[in-house]
């Protein structure tokens, strides 16, 4: 295969690239080694920073936050709830970091308007009584499920390629020059060597390991960072802990529900990551200082993503690493290659400004003179990326009230005909609908049943559809629940740990999931 | 004319029989799949095997514990509802104190005083005491039922007895009144134990006893000369005075002679006294007679059942459930506690069907049951609304096990196992939604409410109005599940706008079943109301026939 | 009014709804013990309806065992805690045949081969191995065993039930299997099962439901439906729609909650009152239940106590988390009722394995009370801790019935056992068994 340029990851920072490469007319290929934001893309707090959290450890990363986060909430607005934020410090806190607080917001140009304790807990009722100063900043929520798909449908839609499940295994050099990128599909088996003019590596945390297969060393450090989901919204807001960034500070509001993060715990690989127990309990702790309510509800399950952090030490604390993000153009490192650049590390709301920088390295690299369009397009909304959104699925079931639209999931209510389009998108991208994919493009499974119900039903409805074959739904079915019990597995007490003896007691008790033969390796089969 | 003595003793020959007739009912009750194929012989053998082994048991000791305790003592009343046993204990005792010291006094009285008459205090007083006793404890039980919380029907049975039991006692009352007014019963009784044979001592005597013992003057009134009322009561001590006291100490017959004086007056010559004691005496006989035809026949069947109760698994063999069941049915009286704590008595509210409630639904089931081969469409819907939660059996003071006796007449009420369809039927007004409850318990506001689900579906799965529709996506819009779903996803306005509100008829099905207790009747209740508040009574505005 | 709670006495108070409790109860009840029972609906509406004894053991490995005796045998030897140990291999078998003669009297009949396993098809195209099961399942056994042509019968709008599902996952092991899709007779949009079974017990709807899978009969010599087949008279339905059809019928476990569970709580809610136990369904334990004299004084109630039990001695068969017997919270697992020590792991970081389905299963699911071998819960120093409270059920620690199979015989079993250790404390010499 041929293109112009090949896109090495599917997260936001890819499918960003990916959007504004064709935009400005430029070919490519994305490869995804998995499906859509697998990696950190899809394992963070879904936060659309005011950049108030980086004034002290990196006032540049914080400006360009703030300004990213304007422009965003102009141009990708269903992608986001503009909810605002606070930060707030209870007893306790550093006082002197408090009290610059103002003044280093002003510096970054971050407005942040002072609010007495009493206003804060008007504003949220959930608070602690023990607030001693609070702040208003303009956070947000993002669904970045939402913003990878659409600019993924964008892009695909002015010709760019999308391989998924194509993890790249090899990369073919000679004279300084990427001559071929060998591609395995894991699900086929098959291998494809791919040309291509320019070869960006947004493989994100795996950036170090595609690199290395090009003979070029960068030095990645995992910082993992675990988050909760709680079983139901707590409050309106964005609410940060005002203090040195730390863990269990930041209460991200995202639909129905909320999320809790995070943590930072260095580990050694990317690959095979698990929130764990005494991650939970410490981000619980921690949130319960600000908001005493988490100490008790329920929560639905914890997720975590690998922050790489680009460094030349091993030295430090991971937080106080820059959240800056760091492109390389290899022609001009040593050891060199002339049409490799590696984009890597920043955050989730500057993934556009990456992309743009990226985008414009490259056509310098492809003497091609387009202007970026993504600092001025509006992002348009696709079907593809509706279904992710909560609470929608449900408004228009209920609606429409068609008694054979039968609901597939009961948590978040996700009937048939959600499924149908669904399944009938993948398939237009040539792609399997698996209940894994299927559970990443909709709300099915992210309720509090965490797939006990909905796991068995979507497999036979697959089944009706003829989308599986075989013995398949029972190790889509194992995959589906496995991932979802990675979620589960830390935070099982009282009701959950309830829920997922059910889980148990149908799958294993009654149906003997786990005397099925273990699956073939990979995420999924064709 | 009978004599008396016949009339009682047909009397008590007709309620001997009818006791024995209520047994061999018991004997063959149908009520519950095990009657099928249960001969007689079969059943009394079993009843009387049980019997032998109660009465061999260390059981026994337990069951006359509790028999004083429960049936004597009315002690489960007296903890919970002592108004309720006061006026139990005030007309049970009060009437019993009357039968034995009064109606049976020529048998009963000897036996424990030697020197009775019932003309002397104190037992005149007693009687009095006794009759007052048993008055207050009826009007007590009158007042008590007007402040009942719940309005529960009642049957013309009922308040025919009350007023039997207070027609016997008045009469009595009045009798007693008349009887110290009558100067015919004076002159009487002169003749018997004076010897009449000087009219003037006649006079002194009926001059002293007119002034004194209340008995009505001579017609003719003359002036009482001094030394005439000194030899009245002379003749009085020596001949009256050893069997009547001064009738004042009976403190409602005396006042009230006073008030029937004047007319007494004008009927001196008449025996109303007669007349009095015949409505009394027939009035007991009578009594006595339909005592087993009719509710008062409590008073054996209710010991005998919590007796048997108490009796445990001996008495619960299969032959003997019917029998059980049989005497269940006797053994209540329709006191109304079990509707009090209904579970599903606010349906009543909605449906106006009676059998809904247990104190209702039992004398249904009696009138139904007896009676082989009655289908009653209202019986059933009445059983089939019922969640068999058991509350009324744990509030039942005849200590009566409802829960057994609707499950055992359910599966003959529905041919071919369907139930009846409750809150669909043609009585059914729904279009009145019913706002009793406060408008929000905050319950739907609350996230932690909906925590505990996990999405079983079994609030849908038992819910009667879904399973009554043919379609419930198109009857009722949405599942009670799917609307705990949309209020935990915070859509609530999506869910008030849906029928499965108005078409609830919180039979709580829902959530006795719930396994994880959350309160989907509850809830359901209170979002109803807000509907309702909200103006958004979809269902009842827009006239939608059901 | 005011609310003094009355009180009631019993010689055993039985706590819990579930298979444990409704089994204990009925062992209670036939010796002639004055009992009260007392739960919430139980787990039981989740029952599958299938009575496992023992297929797999050791967890971990594939081995699943044709005869549930030999497991037995070889459990009791490699695990000496597990209740089975305690218990022993005659007294499970004499509780499984009382409980399964009850059954049968009871008009749900169960078919079971004394000395071996028997196999059903799961809605996932699964083969799962139970011991007993209701006559209406027991026709796949042989069906499956031969290749039988057999015709997969499913309902548009059942909800994780497809004939094509079980076809296809099962295509290697029976070809002969086909799948169809029909309407369910008077039913449109979503089907819940309890629904359809009892729709099908109204009189003609079997037939018309016969009537419509004939015309795709073909050649198949035998018919699987899911589990709807009626609740109250499953018997009736299901000799019905055989007879009608003219093969035989069987039905396949569907998702839980399932009809097969009702089935066997209606029958237990209707049987056991009339056998004398006192039942308070809908009701539970309010507060911790106190001592005197030697009696525990239990109150119940709904949300706050309406009555007293006064009871000699008390089987606790509350179940585990779902059951809410056992409550974890983030540090710790409790007793619920009677704060009872739990054995249980060190941490929480040990409750759980990484996988789901780890074959060894999760450290958690050994948790529960720990018990002498006359079921009384123990401490740590192994001393029981009350001389007449017994346990029974799920709740006991050192077993995992979900990746052992034995649920139902751990229950039934630890019942049997449960009641005679609680006999034997009220020195009851046992009455004449009721007919």
């Amino acid at each position: 295969m041929e293109t112009q340029v090949l896109i090495i990851g599917g997260g936001v920072t890819g499918t960003g690239l990916a959007r504004d490469l064709t935009l400005r007319g430029v070919a490519c290929l994305l490869v995804e080694k998995q499906d859509i934001n697998a990696g950190a893309s899809g394992g963070n707090h879904g936060l659309l920073h005011s950049g108030a959290r980086y004034i002290a450890s990196d006032p540049a990363a914080a400006a360009e936050c703030h300004r990213e986060n304007l422009l965003l909430k102009q141009l990708a607005p269903h992608c986001i709830e503009d909810t605002g934020g606070l930060f707030v410090a209870v007893a306790g806190d550093d006082e002197n970091y408090v009290a610059d607080f103002p003044a280093k917001c002003a510096v970054c140009g971050i407005p942040a308007r002072p609010l007495t304790p009493t206003e804060a807990r008007q504003m949220e009722p959930a608070l602690s009584k023990d607030i001693i100063a609070a702040y208003a900043v303009d956070d947000a929520a993002i669904d970045p499920f939402k913003l990878s798909l659409d600019n993924l449908a964008q892009a695909r839609q002015n010709g760019c390629q999308l391989m998924r499940f194509s993890q790249v295994t090899g990369i073919a050099t000679r004279s300084g020059r990427i001559q071929t990128v060998q591609v395995r599909n894991h699900l086929t088996g098959r291998a494809t060597d791919i040309r291509a003019d320019v070869v960006v590596n947004a493989a994100g945390a795996w950036a170090g390991q595609v690199a290395a297969l090009a003979g070029i060393p960068i030095h990645i450090r995992y910082s993992k960072g675990s988050l909760l989901v709680t079983h139901h919204r707590i409050g309106g807001r964005v609410i940060n802990r005002l203090r040195k960034a730390t863990d269990g500070d930041i209460l991200v509001p995202g639909g129905t529900v909320s999320i809790l993060g995070t943590t930072s715990e260095r580990c050694t690989s990317p690959d095979d990551i698990h929130p764990k127990v005494h991650e939970v309990d410490h981000i619980i702790d921690e949130g319960a200082a600000m908001i005493p309510a988490l100490a008790t509800i329920r929560y639905i399950r914890a997720y975590c993503g690998v922050r790489p952090l680009i460094s030349s030490s091993d030295e430090g604390d991971d937080r106080s690493v820059s959240r800056g993000y760091a492109l390389i153009d290899h022609a001009t490192e040593d050891p060199g290659l002339e049409n490799f650049i590696t984009i890597s590390g920043g955050k989730l709301t500057t993934f556009r400004l990456m992309a743009e920088k990226t985008a414009d390295r490259v056509c310098r690299r492809l003497s091609h003179c387009s202007p970026c369009r993504t600092h001025c397009d509006p992002l348009p909304q696709t079907v593809d990326a509706r279904w992710t959104e909560p609470g929608l699925a449900p408004s228009l079931w209920v609606q429409n009230n068609d008694s054979r639209d039968i609901l597939l999931c009961e948590c978040e209510m996700v009937p048939q005909s959600v499924v149908d389009q669904i399944v009938q998108s993948i398939r237009n991208q040539n792609g399997h609908p698996s209940l894994n994919a299927i559970g990443l493009r909709s709300r099915i499974g992210k309720g509090p049943c965490q797939g006990t119900f909905c796991s068995q039903r979507l497999a036979a409805y697959l089944y009706d559809l003829g989308a599986l074959t075989h013995d398949q739904g029972l190790h889509e079915l194992r995959q589906f629940l496995e991932k979802r019990w990675r979620g589960q597995q830390p935070l099982l007490w009282d009701i959950s740990l309830a829920q997922a003896e059910l889980l148990e007691a149908m799958h294993s008790g009654l149906f003997g999931l786990e005397q099925v033969d273990a699956p073939p390796p990979g995420d999924d089969r064709p | 004319m009978p004599s008396p003595n016949t009339i009682a003793s047909i009397a008590l020959a007709i309620c001997l029989a009818g006791v024995l007739w209520r047994i061999c009912r018991w004997l063959r009750s149908p009520i519950g799949l095990e009657s099928e194929g249960l001969s007689f012989g079969r059943r009394l053998g079993a009843a009387l095997q049980a019997c032998r082994k109660v009465l061999c048991s260390r059981r026994i000791f337990r069951m006359a514990a509790a028999s004083l305790w429960e049936t004597l003592l009315l002690g489960h009343l007296l903890q919970r509802h002592p108004w309720r046993w006061a006026a139990h204990m005030a007309v049970c005792y009060g009437f019993l104190a009357l039968v034995v010291f009064h109606a049976l006094d020529d048998w009963s009285a000897p036996l424990f005083f030697a020197d009775y008459v019932p003309t002397r205090n104190p037992f005149l007083w007693l009687r009095n005491l006794m009759a007052a006793v048993v008055l207050a404890g009826l009007l007590v039980a009158v007042l008590r039922r007007r402040q009942a919380p719940l309005k529960i029907p009642r049957a013309r049975g009922d308040r025919f007895l009350l007023l039997a039991v207070a027609v016997l006692v008045i009469s009595g009352v009045v009798l007693e009144s008349t009887q110290i007014l009558s100067p015919v019963i004076f002159q009487e009784m002169v003749e018997d134990y004076m010897g009449a044979d000087d009219p003037g001592d006649v006079a002194a005597l009926q001059s002293y006893w007119a002034a004194e013992m209340g008995t009505l003057p001579p017609s003719h009134d003359t002036i009482v000369p001094e030394g005439v009322m000194a030899a009245g009561r002379e003749l009085h001590e020596s001949y009256c005075a050893d069997c009547h006291s001064r009738p004042q100490a009976a403190f409602l017959s005396y006042p009230l002679s006073r008030l029937l004086k004047p007319a007494m007056i004008a009927l001196r010559d008449h025996r109303v006294d007669l007349w009095l004691w015949r409505l009394h005496f027939w009035a007991a006989c009578l009594a006595l007679a339909c005592l087993p035809f009719s509710k008062f026949f409590h008073l054996v069947a209710t010991p005998f059942n919590l007796l048997a109760r108490t009796a445990g698994p001996v008495a619960a063999t299969p032959a003997l459930q019917p029998m059980r069941r049989a005497l269940a049915l006797d053994a209540c009286t329709h006191c109304g506690i079990c509707s009090q704590h209904c579970s599903v008595a606010p349906i009543y509210r909605v449906i106006p069907n009676p059998t809904i409630l247990p104190s209702e639904k039992l004398p249904a089931v009696k009138h139904d049951r007896m009676s082989p081969h009655s289908t009653n469409e209202v019986l059933a819907e009445g059983s089939f609304i019922c969640t068999l939660c058991g509350r009324c059996t744990q509030w039942c003071p005849s200590g009566i096990d409802l829960q057994d006796l609707w499950q055992a007449t359910r599966n003959d009420l529905a041919p071919g196992g369907r139930a009846p369809i409750p809150g669909r039927s043609a009585a059914a007004p729904l279009s009145s939604p019913v706002v009793t409850a406060p408008v929000s318990l905050g319950l739907s506001d609350r996230p932690e409410t909906f925590w505990a689900c996990v999405q079983c579906t079994t609030c849908t799965s038992v819910c009667p109005v879904v399973a009554a529709s043919d379609d419930p996506r198109g009857d009722l819009d949405l599942t009670p599940q799917q609307i705990m779903n949309l209020m935990r996803l915070q859509l609530k306005d999506q869910a008030l706008g849906c029928r499965m509100l108005w078409d609830c008829v919180t039979c709580y099905k829902c959530q006795e079943h719930c396994p994880q207790d959350v309160k989907v009747a509850d809830i359901l209740y209170e979002l109803r109301n807000i509907a309702w508040q909200q103006g958004r009574s979809e269902g009842p505005a827009n006239g939608r026939s059901v | 009014m005011s609310p003094a709670q009355p009180e009631i006495r019993c010689d055993l108070l039985i706590i819990g709804t579930g298979m444990a409790g409704m089994a204990a109860a009925l062992f209670a009840a036939r010796r002639g013990i004055d009992t009260v029972q007392v739960g919430m609906t139980g787990e039981i509406n989740f029952a599958s309806g299938l009575l496992d004894l023992l297929s797999v053991h050791p967890t971990g490995s594939h081995q699943t065992w044709s005869n549930p005796w030999e497991a037995i045998a070889q459990l009791i030897i490699d695990q000496p805690h597990h209740p089975y140990a305690h218990i022993g291999a005659e007294t499970i078998r004499a509780g499984m045949e009382e409980l399964i003669t009850f059954l049968n009297e009871a008009d749900l009949p169960y078919r079971y081969q004394p000395q071996r396993n028997t196999q059903v098809i799961t809605p996932l195209g699964t083969v799962k191995t139970t011991y007993a099961l209701p006559e209406s399942m027991a026709a796949v056994e042989k069906a499956l065993q031969a290749a039988t042509p057999c015709l997969l019968v499913d309902f548009p709008g059942l909800k994780g039930f497809s004939a094509g599902q079980i076809r296809a996952t099962l295509q290697k092991r029976w070809p002969a299997l086909k799948a169809v899709r029909l309407p369910f007779p008077g039913l449109s949009g979503e089907l819940q099962t309890e629904r359809m079974a009892r729709r099908l017990e109204t009189p003609g709807v079997a037939n018309l439901l016969a009537a419509s899978i004939r015309s795709h009969l073909e050649d198949a010599r035998v018919v699987g439906l899911p589990a709807v087949l009626g609740i109250a008279r499953t018997r009736q339905v299901f000799e019905n729609l055989q007879d009608a059809l003219g093969v035989p019928v069987f039905e396949i476990p569907t998702m839980l909650p399932a009809v097969t569970g009702v089935r066997l709580r209606e029958c237990f809610e209707r049987h056991l009152p009339r056998m004398g136990v006192r039942a308070r369904y809908q009701q539970k334990i309010v507060s911790s239940p106190r001592l005197s004299d030697g009696e525990f004084i239990a109150p119940l109630g709904g949300e706050s106590a309406e009555v007293q039990v006064r009871a000699r001695a008390v089987i606790l068969a509350s179940g585990r988390f779902f059951g809410q017997g056992l409550h974890a919270d983030r540090h710790t697992i409790r007793e619920t009722i009677f704060n009872l020590p739990v054995y249980q792991p060190a941490t929480r970081t040990h409750w759980h394995r990484k996988t789901l389905f780890s074959h060894k299963g999760h450290p958690i699911h050994k948790a529960g009370l720990v018990v002498d071998r006359l079921l009384r819960p123990c401490d740590e120093q192994g001393r029981y801790i009350y001389p007449n409270l017994f346990a029974a059920g799920s709740i006991l620690a050192h077993q995992d019935w979900i990746r052992q199979k034995c649920g139902s015989g751990l229950a039934i079993a630890s019942a049997y056992a449960a009641v005679h250790a609680g006999q034997s404390f009220l020195n009851l010499t046992p009455m004449n068994k009721v007919e």
